[in-house]
């Protein structure tokens, strides 16, 4: 069979070049017909052979893959030899030969046989990058140089030799040849044609500031890259991300890179800041101003902070006048969470008012009430808080229910409102309510009461802040051999409301009631630990030194020597705090205050850094 | 109550208690450091340092305390570890209660039985005679936290003094027995930082007081300055003194010795090129590991030699890392290289540095291979002597931060206190303690 002197690629492009110009050169319709039926016949009458040899390569194909998958590389190496003895231009043979030349140390074998396949398939992008990458896995980087030179040759217009030469090289580690090679691609073909590459590639060899640069050129041509863009640089390390942003907000006037500037500051958690850029430079399309509001609630729906919860409020809020009515009455209900969590009540209430959010709305506005519900309480608005709780009763599910009952008794229990915050808990029983009936108790004086709450309720409910904090005052109420103790239920209302003088003052009463085998150097230990928080040192060690006197052997004691330590330290009596900290390891070496003592003592020794 | 009103009253309440309670707390239930009886109830105490101790690191200041106190001790290699055995001291005792570190009380008995445990294994038992005065060289106002070995000698709680260029030229290295170095760069250039923290303070004000001290020892550059320095740290080692070091140093003080009137810094470090055939110029008997290297001529490429396996500022010949393992040795017939690689782990995750491992190929024939990586073509950790002294070196920055960059926060030695890779850096600075007599194997 003689074979076309051109590759079937080539002719099928001639054809489809005939057949356009036979619809646009009438004149000349029938000699490219006749051109065109010969070329389809001569097609045709190769097709059958063509057929049978294509199935036979697959057949040995198979065959060698099935040795190299045993380990067989030599008798593999052969099977493929074979295929491209008949079709030298055949890829998979070509990179099945790359594959086990590698493993049996042979590469150089292969440079014969691809630039004999490059010979007849000169254009050929697979075989021309795997040239570039046998030479350079010869180490020969020269000929890698060459070879990519001989594609661009072949290919002048074509950004691929650049982009395949780059990727080679940049595999190896061998990022600046890489930005080399994409650079001067570049300079041929315009900033344009490689612009992403180079973005990608200045990222991967971590040049963060120089690659935001390079992504704003990207997304400046394809906006709808910007996800990417900022995907990419997201990952950049804190102390590069300052740089990157001079760099982005340093071009006056560049609106896409202020944007690209604030969705970056939007995935970093600094929604606060990245606001008033993607505010300022939103575009005049509304859709495409959509687009952006929408991905900066998405970025920003995990923020934590209050600032960050009222920026996605006000790109929310945003977002609902340009959408239609339909997706802006829901864009208007996440718009009044997010004020809610902001502590925004009267935001949140307007935007529940938008969207219909009255005394007749369903359930779809529920989440947003009960955002607003927990705001109200959290902010000490108990009445307005339990008023929308009995008037959504029906509406809110179960859980939200429950905890926001929970959020309503705190906001009564820290007004001293302790009937009001006990009638709001009555319907629940679970551990949840158990835990907050146990702090009421407390704040009576009840201790007895609060002793069974709070062991009902356990470490198992509540974030694990809170169930630490129940669970250390549980174990300080257990030593005081009293059930009841007004003066310290006073001292610690006035703990939950802030306010510490008076709580130290309620503390040091219960004290004084309290005989030396019936917790007074626990409480006075714990009063120690109240004025140590706010700094109040003087009073902090007076406190402890008392607390020690009552009682240095106990269970108490440890823990109020390492608080004394504390205050030693931060009064600058360095030599005491260590001391201190060294009668506490010797004389209680079982105690769990051990090893935060003996880390203090390193950080006071100035062995460890701070 | 008023807020002075209440203060008023409770120190009032207070002051009679406080003060008694101060009394107390002044009477601390452990005796003084002068006190040394031993406890009658087990005369001796092991500090274990196989997986049973809580503390690895601080047990290595707790022997060398107890050394300095005078006490005996012995290096238990190859047993529990490396374990130590001391005499039940009070100031002992009270040093490993404060610090953390796990003792185990032992009779006579028992030390029988764990001497006849040595005797019929691969085990030796080292008298530590007395503790070495240390030093290293590190420039005056450098905190402790960017060298491993100063910061491991901190959290171990064993004393050094740092000494500098001036200190070395002027003689005082005599007054030492153990000498550290870290990432110096005995070449004088820098560590080639310029190549990328050009402009920062912190190199600038290095290169400042590099030529400040080069001018003030009359001498014309800081090549010069350094390989002085280098000169005089390897007559330390001839005349009996231990050297450990890590990192650039171990590299850099080699091609420092070896190129003895040969020019092989770059223009930036004294204003003149590298010679170019300065690697044909050395002169590697000078030297104490190394032969046959070639320089990196290139001003421009962030390594100095073929004699680091990782390159890892070079990324066309950068490595990634393995692990590398620990030799085993006979303790009986080689308590050197035995007691240098004591370690409860035989398997240590590697490290980078700007000199990470040391080419095979590169080691003269005498030198003992402590760790290698296992089929690659470079070692970790070696060890020789020259004259009457020895040197130890190991690849890497820091053991406990494998990937160490320039502003990296410290690292806290409270969070590996069981270190393999600290252990090897301690083993280093207790191993001049042994007895003279166990060092001539």
């Amino acid at each position: 069979m003689r074979r076309p002197e051109r590759s079937n690629a080539e002719v099928a492009e001639h054809a489809e070049n005939a057949e356009v110009n036979l619809v646009t050169a009438p004149r000349e319709t029938i000699n490219r017909l006749c051109v065109l039926c010969a070329l389809c016949v001569l097609c045709v009458g190769t097709s059958a052979p063509r057929r049978a040899l294509a199935q036979a390569e697959s057949r040995v194909l198979a065959e060698a893959g099935e040795l190299e998958r045993l380990g067989r590389h030599a008798d593999a190496a052969a099977r493929y030899r074979g295929i491209l003895r008949t079709e030298p231009t055949s890829v998979p043979a070509l990179l099945g030969l790359e594959r086990v030349f590698t493993s049996l140390e042979r590469l150089d074998s292969l440079v014969p046989l691809v630039r004999a396949a490059l010979a007849r398939d000169a254009l050929n992008q697979t075989i021309h990058s795997l040239e570039l990458r046998v030479w350079f896995a010869l180490g020969h980087s020269d000929s890698v140089t060459a070879a990519a030179r001989r594609w661009i040759a072949l290919a002048p217009r074509s950004p691929d030799p650049y982009r395949e030469w780059a990727f080679t090289v940049a595999q190896r580690g061998d990022l600046a040849g890489a930005k080399r090679a994409l650079s001067e691609g570049a300079s041929r073909l315009g900033d344009a044609a490689l612009a992403q590459d180079l973005a990608q590639l200045t990222t991967l060899a971590g040049e963060w500031t120089e690659a935001a640069r390079q992504w704003v050129a990207v997304v400046r041509g394809n906006p709808a890259l910007l996800p990417s863009a900022t995907g990419s640089l997201t990952r950049a390390p804190a102390v590069a991300r300052d740089e990157m942003l001079s760099a982005l907000l340093g071009v006056r006037g560049d609106s896409t890179s202020r944007r690209m500037a604030a969705d970056l500051l939007a995935g970093w958690g600094r929604a606060d800041e990245a606001w008033p850029l993607l505010d300022a430079t939103l575009p005049q399309d509304p859709n495409a101003a959509a687009v952006l509001l929408q991905r900066f609630a998405e970025r920003t729906v995990t923020a934590r902070s209050r600032r960050n919860a009222l920026v996605r409020g006000y790109a929310l809020e945003r977002l609902a006048t340009l959408v239609d009515a339909a997706a802006a009455g829901r864009v208007r209900l996440q718009a009044a969470q997010a004020y809610a969590d902001a502590g925004d009540l009267a935001a949140a209430q307007r935007m529940l008012e938008r969207a219909g959010a009255g005394a007749e709305a369903g359930g779809a506005v529920a989440p947003a009430m009960a955002s607003l519900i927990r705001a109200l309480a959290e902010q000490g608005s108990a009445e307005e808080a339990e008023r929308r709780l009995l008037a959504w009763n029906d509406r809110l599910s179960g859980d939200d229910r429950e905890t926001l009952r929970q959020a309503v008794a705190w906001a009564w229990a820290r007004r001293g409102e302790l009937d009001r915050a006990e009638a709001v808990l009555a319907p629940d029983s679970g551990v949840a309510a158990a835990a907050v009936r146990g702090w009421i108790a407390l704040y009576r004086g009840d201790l007895g009461l609060a002793r069974e709450q709070l062991r009902a309720a356990g470490p198992y409910t509540g974030s694990r802040e809170e169930a630490t904090r129940r669970m250390s005052m549980l174990v300080l109420v257990e030593r005081i051999g009293t059930d009841r103790l007004p003066e310290f239920g006073r001292a610690m209302l006035a703990l939950a409301r802030g306010d510490t003088m008076q709580a130290l003052t309620d503390l040091e009463a219960a004290a004084r009631k309290l005989s030396l085998a019936s917790g007074r150097a626990d409480v006075l230990g714990f009063a120690g630990e109240v004025a140590l928080a706010r700094r109040d040192y003087q009073a902090a060690e007076d406190l402890l030194v008392r607390a020690l006197a009552a009682d240095s052997v106990g269970p108490a004691a440890p823990a109020a020597e390492l608080a004394l330590a504390r205050v030693q330290a931060e009064t600058g009596r360095t030599e005491v705090a260590i001391h201190q900290l060294e009668h506490l390891i010797l004389a209680h070496p079982q105690s769990a205050m051990v090893p935060q003592a003996r880390r203090l003592r390193d950080r006071l020794r100035g062995v460890v850094p701070e | 109550m008023r807020r002075r009103d209440f203060l008023r009253a409770a120190v009032a309440a207070g002051a009679a208690e406080a003060a008694a309670v101060r009394a107390m707390l002044a009477a601390a239930p452990a005796a003084s450091p002068a006190s040394a009886a031993p406890s009658a109830a087990a005369p001796s105490l092991l500090l274990p340092m196989d997986d049973a101790q809580s503390n690895h690191l601080k047990a290595y200041g707790v022997t060398y305390r107890a050394l300095q106190r005078g006490s005996r001790a012995e290096w238990l290699l190859n047993y529990r570890g490396g374990s130590f055995l001391l005499p039940a001291e009070t100031a002992t005792e009270r040093d490993a209660a404060l610090t953390g570190v796990t003792v185990e009380p032992t009779s006579d008995g028992d030390v029988v039985a764990v001497r006849g445990e040595i005797q019929a294994n691969n085990m030796d038992a080292v008298p530590l005679e007395k503790a070495p005065k240390v030093a290293v060289y590190v420039p005056p106002n450098t905190a402790p936290w960017d060298d491993a070995v100063t910061m491991s000698l901190e959290y171990a709680g064993i004393e050094y003094q740092k000494i500098w260029d001036p200190e070395v030229l002027g003689g005082r290295l005599k007054d030492f027995e153990w000498l550290h170095l870290h990432h110096e760069d005995f070449t004088g250039q820098f560590s080639k930082f310029y190549l990328t923290y050009s402009g920062a303070f912190w190199l600038s004000e290095m290169v400042e007081r590099n030529q400040e001290t080069a001018r003030r020892l009359g001498l014309p550059n800081v090549p010069a300055l350094k390989k002085a320095v280098a000169r005089e740290i390897r007559r330390f080692v001839q005349d009996g003194g231990f050297l450990f070091a890590m990192c650039t140093a171990t590299e850099t003080i080699e091609i420092a010795l070896a190129g003895e009137g040969v020019d092989v810094a770059a223009p930036y470090a004294d204003g003149t090129s590298m010679d170019p055939d300065a690697s044909a110029k050395l002169d590697w008997s000078r030297s104490f590991a190394f032969r046959g290297v070639q320089l990196e001529q290139s001003s421009a490429i962030a390594s100095f030699s073929d004699i680091d396996g990782h390159q890892v500022n070079n990324p066309p010949k950068r490595q990634p890392l393995g692990a590398f393992t620990l030799f085993n040795f006979s303790a009986k017939i080689d308590p050197v290289p035995t007691m240098l690689v004591q370690c409860h782990r035989q398997v240590v995750p590697d490290f980078y540095g700007l000199t990470t491992s040391f080419q095979r190929e590169r080691l003269k024939p005498d030198v003992t291979v402590l760790a290698d990586e296992p089929g690659a073509p470079w070692v970790k950790y070696i060890h020789g002597e020259s004259q009457k002294g020895t040197w130890t070196y190991l690849g890497g920055h820091d053991p406990e931060d494998p990937q160490h960059q320039i502003g990296d926060p410290p690292t806290d030695l409270s969070l590996h206190a069981n270190s393999p890779g600290y252990r090897l850096i301690l083993n280093n600075v207790l191993f001049p303690a042994a007895k003279k007599r166990e060092l001539k194997t």
